[in-house]
């Protein structure tokens, strides 16, 4: 029998287990914004203030009942803006402040709706606005996200144990006949 | 002994690199649909496991096809091996798009024809698995499993036109918020889905090609049993 | 032709025979359907409202598992009694056999319908004398005896032929049971013929495709 490098249950279980710990990662880097303990406040653009540099320092949303929030930012304030297109801009206040401006005002022209997650006034998440209760279909995202891989990984751990088995039988055939 | 599950499988390298460039545009690269929101990434999950339990199915009955026809034992391999892999990934269609109608559709399942034609087929694979293990095995299990492999496949396209009839006749429930609404994605969602495809697709045959050596395994282990015994007899005498 | 006629006709018969004498499958899939239809009408609290609704999916879904009861017999005793390598040994094509038994099997559940349908239209109020149920309950009949028959044939010699039977039989015949039950529907309801044709053409499909296939396909079932 040539040696070859199998699984066994454990090496199994230590590939589910850095499988699981990287996509979980994933997902949390992902939705970063809505994993933080924050507040999230939609609507749409009504300011949008620059510095002589073009650079954005401060914008104001309007909410539902009209009530306007003024925002502050932080070098790490993300942002996940699409334009008319539905191109996504993915970046953040300290590598691209002008563009950030550029895109708010796009948006305040267009009368797109905006999510923005905050604390203390200061926007931690600039993104466009999802629909429904995002919290909730995250749910359902996850449970899927979930259930894919648990089954997959039962399955395989299904296989590996079939081939322990075999392998097991075979030992001892060769031990007889040997 | 064949090989079995080799972790520098090239197969298998090759899958998990894909996995990682399709988790990748699923959940950072594409922008989240609007009307549905963070669910509608669910679909980059189901539509690949139900081409993958399609493509099972297609496997099974081909291969069935091929043993009745051929009589040699490695359509049998191929047949079981695709059979388990497509139930799982069957298995998985089901529940993905439960989870994704719930949220959108309002309900967890409705009579539409394909949620029916999807249900029943895996009733007819499940039954297929169920019979291979508990019929004895030999050349009498693979003729019978065979024969129903083709019979779920003869009856495909019958279960799918009564579906659609009796889902005119009883209009499915479909009341979500975006159960019409057109997809804001256009062509990245179809980027993505193939991608998405492709990724399990690979899956799917290393799958079946793990579960086609280990059947090999298996079927080696018997005739060395027998070798054995006859070894041993002869011996005796 | 005829001599082919000869043999499925000699083989229906000689099931028949054992069936008049000893009556196990008509009684088994008679009195379960009965049973099935009775405790659905305390199960659905029935009324003449609802009846309509439910009845026709009642008869059927009835007919369909007490089938399977009947069609478990079918080869057992065949097995038990050793007959199965005699009917072999005989020079008759192996789809000739399968035709008789399914003769056989055809006529057993269509006694038992004999049995069971009065009953239901007498618990569910419901006008089921017409000619629409006859062709119903003939292509249902048949479609279930074909496949019925081949299942059996496999599941003989399975560890748990009971479970096993149902398992595969079930899914494979839902397609004709949901024209039975949908074209019974359109009959109570007082449509005509060309409300419930799709749905008889959808069972004449299936009967027909199950059929060829089956008796085509039976010659690699009693092999060896």
């Amino acid at each position: 029998m040539t040696v070859t490098r199998t699984i066994t249950r454990a090496g199994a279980l230590r590939i589910a287990f850095a499988m699981i710990v990287a996509l979980s990662l994933s997902i949390v880097q992902t939705n970063v914004s809505s994993a933080q303990d924050a507040s999230v406040l939609s609507g749409i653009v009504v300011g949008v203030e620059t510095d002589e540099n073009g650079n954005l320092t401060r914008f104001a949303v309007s909410d539902s009942s009209g009530e306007v929030t003024t925002f502050e930012l932080s070098a790490d304030t993300q942002y996940g803006l699409e334009n008319q297109a539905g191109d996504r801009w993915v970046s953040n206040q300290g590598d691209e402040p002008s563009e950030a401006a550029r895109r708010l005002r796009d948006h305040r022209e267009r009368f797109a709706p905006i999510t923005v997650s905050f604390e203390n006034g200061t926007a931690l998440s600039v993104v466009e606005r999802e629909e429904g209760k995002l919290e909730a279909n995250l749910g359902y995202l996850f449970a899927v996200f979930a259930i894919t891989w648990a089954l997959f990984f039962a399955y395989v751990l299904y296989v590996g144990s079939k081939q322990r088995v075999l392998q097991h039988e075979i030992a001892k055939l060769q031990d007889k006949l040997g | 002994m064949t090989k079995v599950l080799n972790l520098l499988d090239p197969l298998l390298i090759l899958s998990a690199a894909l996995m990682g460039l399709t988790l990748y545009l699923i959940f950072v690269w594409v922008p989240t649909e609007l009307n549905q929101g963070a669910v509608q990434r669910i679909l980059y999950f189901h539509v690949p496991v139900a081409w993958g339990s399609m493509l099972g199915i297609f496997v099974v009955s081909g291969s069935s096809f091929m043993y009745l026809w051929k009589k040699n034992e490695k359509w049998d391999r191929l047949a079981v091996a695709s059979a388990e892999v497509g139930v799982v990934f069957g298995g998985l269609m089901l529940l993905t798009g439960m989870i994704w109608a719930r949220p959108v559709w309002a309900v967890w399942w409705t009579g539409e024809a394909k949620l029916t034609t999807a249900l029943i087929l895996f009733f007819i694979y499940v039954a297929y698995l169920m019979f291979r293990a508990y019929f004895p095995p030999g050349a009498q299990r693979m003729r019978l499993a065979a024969i129903i492999g083709l019979i779920g496949a003869i009856d495909t396209p019958i279960i799918y036109f009564a579906a659609n009839l009796w889902a005119d006749a009883h209009p499915p429930i479909i009341a979500g918020p975006a159960a019409d609404a057109e997809s804001t994605l256009g062509s990245d969602l179809g980027m993505v889905l193939l991608a998405s495809t492709l990724t399990f697709t690979f899956i799917f045959i290393y799958l079946v090609q793990t579960r086609y050596k280990i059947r090999k395994s298996e079927d080696d282990l018997i005739e060395l049993k027998r070798a054995s015994t006859a070894a041993v007899m002869t011996g005796a005498n | 032709m005829k001599g082919s006629l000869a043999i499925i006709w000699a083989i229906g018969r000689k099931d028949l025979l054992l069936e008049i004498r000893n009556k196990d499958v008509v009684v088994a899939v008679a009195g379960f359907a009965l049973l099935v239809v009775v405790i659905f009408t305390f199960a659905t609290d029935l009324n003449q409202a609802n009846a309509k609704l439910v009845g026709p999916g009642v008869l059927w879904a009835g007919i369909a598992f007490a089938g399977v009861t009947g069609l478990n017999r079918a080869f057992a005793l065949e097995v038990e009694g050793n007959t199965l390598e005699a009917l072999m040994l005989a020079p008759i094509s192996r789809d000739l056999i399968y035709l008789g038994k399914a003769l056989g099997n055809f006529l057993f559940i269509t006694v038992a319908q004999i049995i069971v349908i009065p009953v239901f239209a007498v618990l569910f109020n419901l006008v089921v004398f017409r000619w629409e149920m006859l062709a119903i309950s003939l292509l249902t009949t048949l479609g279930f005896s074909a496949v019925g028959t081949l299942f059996a044939a496999m599941s003989v010699r399975v560890r748990a032929r009971e479970v096993m039977l149902p398992l595969l039989f079930l899914p494979v015949v839902t397609p004709l049971l949901m024209a039975a039950v949908e074209s019974t529907s359109h009959m109570v309801n007082g449509r005509s013929w060309s409300d419930m044709s799709q749905w008889l053409q959808l069972a004449v499909a299936f009967d027909v495709a199950f059929i060829v296939v089956s008796a085509f396909i039976f010659q690699h079932i009693l092999e060896d």
